[in-house]
């Protein structure tokens, strides 16, 4: 039954993150009010779970021209040695700390999206 | 500034979010496209797919040996996230996203004082 609840979380959230919506933050929101796994480890589970999430959308986008590739190559070379010096950071602080600083982050998050306008700014 | 510098400061801002929380580049990437790049929605929710994916890849590299992520019993989640995907690709040029970010945002603020307060 477990396993069944764990699918359709993970297909949920999955749309969600194919969409570029923050299916992730539920996800691991999920792990850690309900399945109780650490912060860290939540977060991990997430990055993998990812993996497999956004190859099949990525293709889709691909196709459909909805993606911007300057924009992107650029983007993904600077993020990757703060990625690293992030990852690294998360690795060394206190897991209760590192949940309070997401729910944190997470709040402003919340209450930007409910306020968000019917044309779609972000 | 250039787009090129925007850029910059965009991807590394993100990458930061998403290694240190495992998570949320997007939320990060999404609103600086549209406001400071410029770049029409749709296409700001897909590229930022397109970066955070191997940024997601290098932060794996660093919680798996630093964490103990057990493939074994999170495999039902990684196939319902594989089958998201694949529904979240077909339908996305029809899909309002305003809508769904509402009920995004209901849920996030429960689970983030939830968080917050270590419940």
């Amino acid at each position: 039954m477990n396993y069944i609840i764990d699918f359709v979380i993970g297909l949920a959230t999955g749309v969600l993150s194919g969409f570029g919506i923050g299916g992730g933050s539920l996800l691991i929101l999920y792990l850690t009010i309900f399945a109780g796994t650490p912060q860290f480890a939540a977060a991990g589970i997430n990055l993998m779970y990812f993996l497999f999430c956004a190859p099949s959308a990525l293709i889709s986008h691909c196709k459909n021209k909805m993606i911007e590739r300057k924009t992107a190559l650029i983007c993904i070379c600077a993020g990757i040695p703060s990625s690293i010096a992030a990852s690294l950071l998360a690795a060394y602080i206190d897991v209760n700390l590192l949940r309070r600083i997401f729910g944190v982050f997470l709040l402003c998050i919340g209450i930007k999206e409910l306020f968000v306008k019917k044309d779609g700014k972000a | 500034m250039k787009n090129t510098s925007k850029s910059i400061i965009t991807g590394a801002l993100a990458g930061f979010a998403n290694g240190f929380f495992g998570a949320g580049g997007g939320m990060f990437l999404v609103p600086l496209f549209v406001r400071w790049l410029k770049l029409d929605e749709k296409k700001a929710f897909a590229t930022s797919v397109a970066v955070i994916f191997p940024l997601s890849a290098v932060s794996l590299i660093i919680y798996y040996f630093k964490g103990d992520v057990d493939i074994g019993s999170v495999w039902p989640i990684l196939l319902g996230g594989l089958a998201g995907g694949i529904i979240a690709g077909k339908v996305f040029c029809r899909v309002r996203v305003t809508f769904l970010r509402r009920i995004f945002g209901l849920l996030i603020i429960y689970g983030a004082i939830k968080a917050v307060f270590l419940l």
